[in-house]
């Protein structure tokens, strides 16, 4: 088996994506064919340069995304349609990834994209018993998970409110965010019980949006200047003994894993980019509860175990911080459509890297990593080096 | 919410049974068939598998027949323990998505630790559910969950906080395991 690094370099030509938000008159494809073209535009590319699609989705249904390339016109190129809940994105970003390097294709296109069933989310991952108990409830079974979070490193619940006051506010300069208003720490403590401990602004909003990449060998760029490199993509789909109450698994008491998933799934990343945790200048960190940021944080190496809420107290984790984390609000404010998430995550660390952030923008930013993790379980890395 | 009667309840291993109630026949029904057993003596314990290759123990059964640590499949079918400690839990203010859970609202799940060494994700009750607290003993309870759309009680198991043996004030026992306690 040949390692990736060794194959042909990979490089983000272009990115595209609609704001996130509610749209009660839009379908997945709708907003999917309006992120293909805003792609295309910045790639500078035609649409006949594209030779495979690979599109992310988890609610859409059969040939979801065969109806976004429809949007914009079959050419006899390889559809395929990839669903792996919260990192549907970040596993076509590495299958769309692996097919350049492997030099199967030159130029090819990842498509994330979602139209959110509206109110809480019904997972498909538990057993009809597990449902028909109720232990479905997303909130709460991140709740458990940071009931034990709280107990290893102290964390309270103005620890991780201060995680839904920061990606908020970082949303506030995000023009593509569904939430773009700040919230205060009293505001976050005050919101509605949703799961104990968990309060509704602890809690990412759905959003419906579609996000997207064209990735191609270095030599059919069009813009050198904008091309962003793909140092890693990888996908961890669970390992034994390791929790993930999202998806009703439990860990082992007698045979706990000696590496976790997530935990796994970053070393594979920094080992693949030839790089450790303290070249990290940007980091998207899956927030879809506000502590599983915190314990996240720490599970990508960023900081040491059980350091996180001190250090976000301390502001490492703000914009201009030593790693600043979810800079475009993350879940927290931009939403979740789930499909579209993780390459909402890559879309914003392709903006920093080439300095086009804007207001939010990390000052010399050069190497950034995005983590998505979710029901499955699965828990995809990418790493993008400038 | 009440506890149902065990000694009513079947011999049946988790089957269907009927009783009589005062609007009359009335049919109990377990969320799942093998969940749980119960003896003779109303004495009610979870099934699970244990794996007499690596000794890995799992809730419930495994239906594959394979061990998924060791990959073995020479698995057995054993009695967990009615006794456990919470290890975490969450308090659900509104009703899940799906339609699947026809229960009270609020209610309350987390996981249990046996002594055996398995964790099992369950249903708590028998308490204000503000009670809870990571550490807590509790104990096996096999109650009401919901109805069915014929009318029928869908059974389930819980665990409840153990209580102290002649302990007026209701106080719950956090302490270790307490063979006094029923």
């Amino acid at each position: 088996m040949k390692p990736i690094n060794q194959m042909r370099e990979v490089v983000v030509a272009g990115i595209g994506t609609t704001r996130f938000n509610v749209y009660e008159d839009k379908q997945w494809f709708h907003l999917g064919g309006e992120a293909i073209l805003n792609i295309l535009k910045d790639a500078g590319m035609q649409w006949p340069d594209i030779q495979a699609a690979f599109c992310a989705s988890v609610y859409q249904g059969t040939g979801s995304g065969h109806q976004a390339i429809k949007e914009v016109g079959l050419t006899g190129i390889p559809v395929v349609n990839i669903e792996n809940a919260c990192s549907s994105g970040g596993s076509a970003f590495r299958l769309a990834y692996q097919s350049v390097a492997a030099e199967i294709y030159d130029i090819v296109l990842v498509l994330g994209m979602e139209k959110m069933p509206r109110g809480p989310i019904p997972s498909t991952a538990f057993r009809p018993f597990e449902l028909q108990m109720g232990f479905n409830v997303q909130p709460a079974n991140y709740a458990n998970e940071t009931v034990e979070y709280m107990k290893e490193s102290g964390a309270t619940v103005e620890d991780f409110s201060l995680v839904s006051v920061k990606n908020r506010k970082n949303g506030a300069l995000n023009p593509n965010a569904r939430f773009q208003k700040p919230v205060t720490l009293e505001e976050v403590m005050a919101s509605r019980m949703v799961a104990k401990p968990m309060r509704l602004l602890h809690c990412c909003p759905l959003a419906d949006g579609a996000t997207g990449f064209i990735l191609c060998s270095r030599d059919k760029l069009k813009s050198a200047s904008k091309a962003v490199k793909v140092a890693s993509s990888v996908l961890s789909s669970g390992v034994y003994g390791d929790a993930f109450y999202p998806s009703a698994l439990v860990d082992s008491v007698k045979f706990p894993a000696k590496e976790g998933m997530t935990e796994m799934s970053a070393r594979m990343a920094y080992e693949q980019a030839g790089i450790g945790p303290e070249d990290i200048d940007v980091a998207q960190v899956y927030d879809t509860m506000a502590p599983s940021e915190l314990w996240d944080i720490e599970k990508m190496g960023l900081c040491g175990k059980g350091e996180a809420p001190r250090l976000l107290r301390e502001g490492k984790f703000n914009i201009n911080g030593q790693i600043p984390v979810n800079t475009d609000g993350g879940l927290m404010s931009r939403g979740h459509p789930l499909g579209a998430t993780a390459c909402a995550q890559i879309y914003e660390v392709v903006l920093q890297l080439r300095g086009e952030a804007g207001p939010r923008q990390v000052e010399g930013a050069q190497v950034g990593l995005c983590h998505a993790s979710g029901a499955g379980p699965n828990s995809s890395v990418t790493i993008l080096k400038k | 919410m009440e506890a149902v009667n065990l000694a009513e309840q079947l011999k049946t291993n988790g089957g269907e049974t009927i009783i009589m109630t005062e609007s009359g026949e009335k049919s109990r029904i377990p969320i799942r068939k093998g969940l749980w057993e119960q003896s003779g003596e109303g004495d009610v314990r979870l099934i699970g598998s244990s794996c007499l290759s690596c000794g890995e123990i799992f809730f419930p059964v495994q239906d594959s027949g394979i061990c998924t640590h060791c990959q073995g499949d020479r698995l057995e079918v054993i009695k967990l323990s009615s006794q456990g400690v919470i290890t975490s839990f969450s308090v659900v203010y509104q009703k899940p998505a799906g339609g699947f859970y026809g229960g009270p609202i609020p209610y309350s799940y987390g996981f249990v630790k046996l002594p055996e060494g398995v964790k099992v994700e369950t249903l708590f009750t028998g308490c204000d559910l503000e009670e809870l607290e990571v550490g807590m003993e509790v104990s096996l309870v096999i109650e009401k969950l919901c109805e069915n759309a014929e009318g029928a009680e869908i059974l389930t198991y819980k665990f409840q906080p153990v209580k102290i043996k002649g302990d007026k004030s209701n106080n719950v026992h956090t302490g270790g395991l307490n063979n006094e306690t029923n």
